[in-house]
């Protein structure tokens, strides 16, 4: 009999903490060893299987910060702690980390595109030696849809730390954002251009959101004289499988959640629809 | 050689209790593969069936998983269950197709759970066309009429007896010794007949994958998919075609988790929760289905996921013809950049 990949496995669900009104993230208990960047098909038995990404993991857990938006994670939505889910993975290829060693990472995340950056993020945070600085810009809708507050707080302890939101909502103000952090108005794209690079050479660039966000942030720092090879994205899409069958997620000949969802950009800018 | 056909039905119903068999039967709408009781049940003169054997290895339907709910707690079960079968009267299209299928879901790389033990357990008797559709176009994609890649065993039919062809190690254990005669002249001349025939619809392959390199943007798609309804009869007849999704069936405590044909003509195919969808128009799909087809395979598995059986244009409401899309893809003018 050969390996049945279809099987998931039982996850307890350690804790849950609220971001937003949409977002919560939950500590899964769960034994395995991802690489920044990777995903987990997730499933509720009755409900139904998708694909999320890991937000962030540690001995013996996992995380996952999971958006309200459809029948499963609205079903995921409902669990507290104590309750189950079902996983299945990891999958796809993750951030070579390895790259960014003694390099100037700049980090561009939009709205829940900050979760599978988060491990990389906390992965450095831990070890600042490896970096020879490192910019991380944020952008969210309004102040309300901030993610990983608490985090950013912390990570601008150590590393330069931007929120911009593209509208402020009725409160009228920024101060729910982590108060260590530089927060501003606007598109994300806008931060761009005001980033110190004290040697082009030396920078490395993730960038992860939406993909109309993706695509305008790359070409500002392209705009900025960065190589294609130095920036890396990742994608999302509708990945059924996560074994590279089911062809939903397949762009070109590419299956992204074999070969991405984290691609070099000089590879992603050619896989078009 | 050959085979009487009593004798060779003898030796089939001699295995019933080891093996089922599945073959082409006529039912209402046309000839389909089925499980069948004795030989004397099998339809023998069909063109082709309906919808290639492919569900018998990939279920339009099947169960990955099933459940039971007790409170909050879960039970998960392994949904495997794999028969010993017989697959006769396979036609050298839909042989090829599983071959394809195989490049896809039993291979060094990966192993299929379900498809896999289903293909291990079948043996493919194969089965010459002696009459040819005006849709058939086998010829032009490698095979013809006889060819009898893929097949444990081959057949030709020759009125009351069966030219025939062990394969494979599997067809010969199969049936074991079965006391074969040699044909006599008139049914030689018969057999060569059949093994030079050919399709007499033919297009041009040729060149196609390393065209279609250059026509991502050319605006031959433009007006190409204007009257696809975006059904997806021609994925769902399609040998070849492969792509699924997984969902749940749900009955108050218990369910299963179940995989089903999709198909990358439907808008919803890449339709992500968020709303988003990144292949928004008929016209990207419809490229997406020759790309796959005729170039990303090719990159990816090295041969074309195309049979030439025919079934897409002979089902597809509106007309839609993969000959005449291949040939305007060989006549599209290129884009010079």
């Amino acid at each position: 009999m050969v390996k049945n990949s279809y099987i998931p496995f039982k996850a307890k669900i350690l804790a849950k903490y609220q971001q937003t009104e949409l977002d919560w993230t939950y500590r899964l208990e769960c034994q395995i060893q991802p690489i920044a960047g990777q995903f987990m098909e997730v499933s509720l038995p009755g409900v139904g299987e998708c694909p999320i990404s890991i937000s962030d993991f540690g001995d013996g857990y996992i995380e996952m910060t999971i958006r309200r938006v459809g029948q499963v994670t609205g079903g995921i939505d409902k669990l507290v702690p104590g309750d189950y889910l079902f996983l299945r993975g990891p999958y796809g290829k993750g951030f070579p980390l390895e790259s960014f060693y003694n390099k100037h990472l700049i980090i561009a995340a939009g709205g829940t595109g900050l979760a599978p950056v988060k491990s990389v993020i906390n992965y450095f945070y831990a070890r600042p030696e490896l970096l020879q600085r490192c910019d991380i810009l944020t952008g969210f809708k309004t102040p309300n849809d901030v993610l990983f507050k608490h985090d950013l707080d912390k990570w601008a302890q150590t590393f330069r730390v931007e929120v911009t939101v593209d509208k402020l909502d009725e409160s009228g103000n920024l101060e729910v954002i982590a108060n260590s952090c530089s927060r501003r108005t606007g598109l994300i794209t806008a931060l761009i251009p005001d980033v110190e690079i004290p040697s082009l050479e030396d920078v490395r660039v993730i960038i992860v959101g939406p993909p109309v966000m993706m695509k305008f942030t790359a070409q500002e720092f392209l705009c900025r004289g960065l190589a294609k090879e130095n920036i890396w994205v990742s994608f999302e899409r509708k990945m059924s499988c996560g074994l590279g069958k089911c062809g939903h997620c397949k762009i070109d000949e590419t299956y992204v959640c074999l070969e991405g969802p984290v691609f070099n950009f000089a590879q992603a800018q050619t896989l078009l629809d | 050689m050959k085979i009487s056909k009593e004798k060779f039905g003898q030796s089939v119903d001699a295995l019933s209790s080891d093996y089922r068999l599945i073959a082409p039967v006529s039912e209402a709408g046309g000839v389909n593969y089925k499980a069948v009781k004795s030989f004397s049940d099998v339809k023998q003169d069909y063109l082709n069936s309906k919808l290639p054997p492919k569900s018998l290895f990939f279920p339009q339907h099947e169960k990955l998983i099933s459940y039971v709910k007790n409170g909050k707690d879960v039970t998960v079960k392994n949904e495997l269950k794999v028969e010993k079968t017989i697959l006769f009267g396979v036609r050298p299209c839909d042989a090829k197709g599983l071959l394809l299928l195989d490049k896809v879901f039993k291979n060094d790389q990966y192993q299929d759970p379900y498809y896999y033990e289903r293909r291990n357990n079948t043996v493919v008797i194969g089965m010459a066309c002696k009459t040819i559709a005006p849709t058939c176009f086998c010829s032009s994609m490698g095979l013809s009429p006889a060819s009898s890649e893929g097949a444990d065993i081959f057949l030709i039919d020759l009125g009351d007896s069966y030219d025939l062809e062990i394969i494979t190690e599997k067809g010969k254990a199969l049936l074991g010794d079965l006391g074969l005669s040699e044909l006599t002249a008139q049914e030689q001349a018969l057999v060569d007949a059949v093994k030079s025939a050919q399709t007499t619809s033919q297009v041009d392959v040729s060149t196609i994958t390393e065209k279609l390199d250059k026509m991502f943007d050319n605006p031959y798609w433009e007006n190409l998919q204007e009257k696809c309804l975006g059904c997806n009869t021609c994925s769902f007849s399609c040998p070849t075609c492969h792509c699924f999704d997984i969902s749940e069936e749900v009955c108050q405590n218990s369910g299963s988790r179940v995989r089903t044909w999709d198909a990358c003509m439907a808008p919803l195919f890449t339709l992500h929760g968020s709303g988003h969808n990144p292949r928004s128009t008929q016209k990207a799909r419809w490229r997406q289905r020759m790309m796959h087809k005729f170039n990303y395979f090719v990159h990816n598995n090295g041969d074309i996921a195309c049979v030439g059986c025919g079934r897409c244009i002979r089902s597809c409401p509106v007309n839609m013809d993969m000959r005449q899309i291949i040939d305007g893809v060989n006549k599209a003018e290129l884009v010079v950049e």
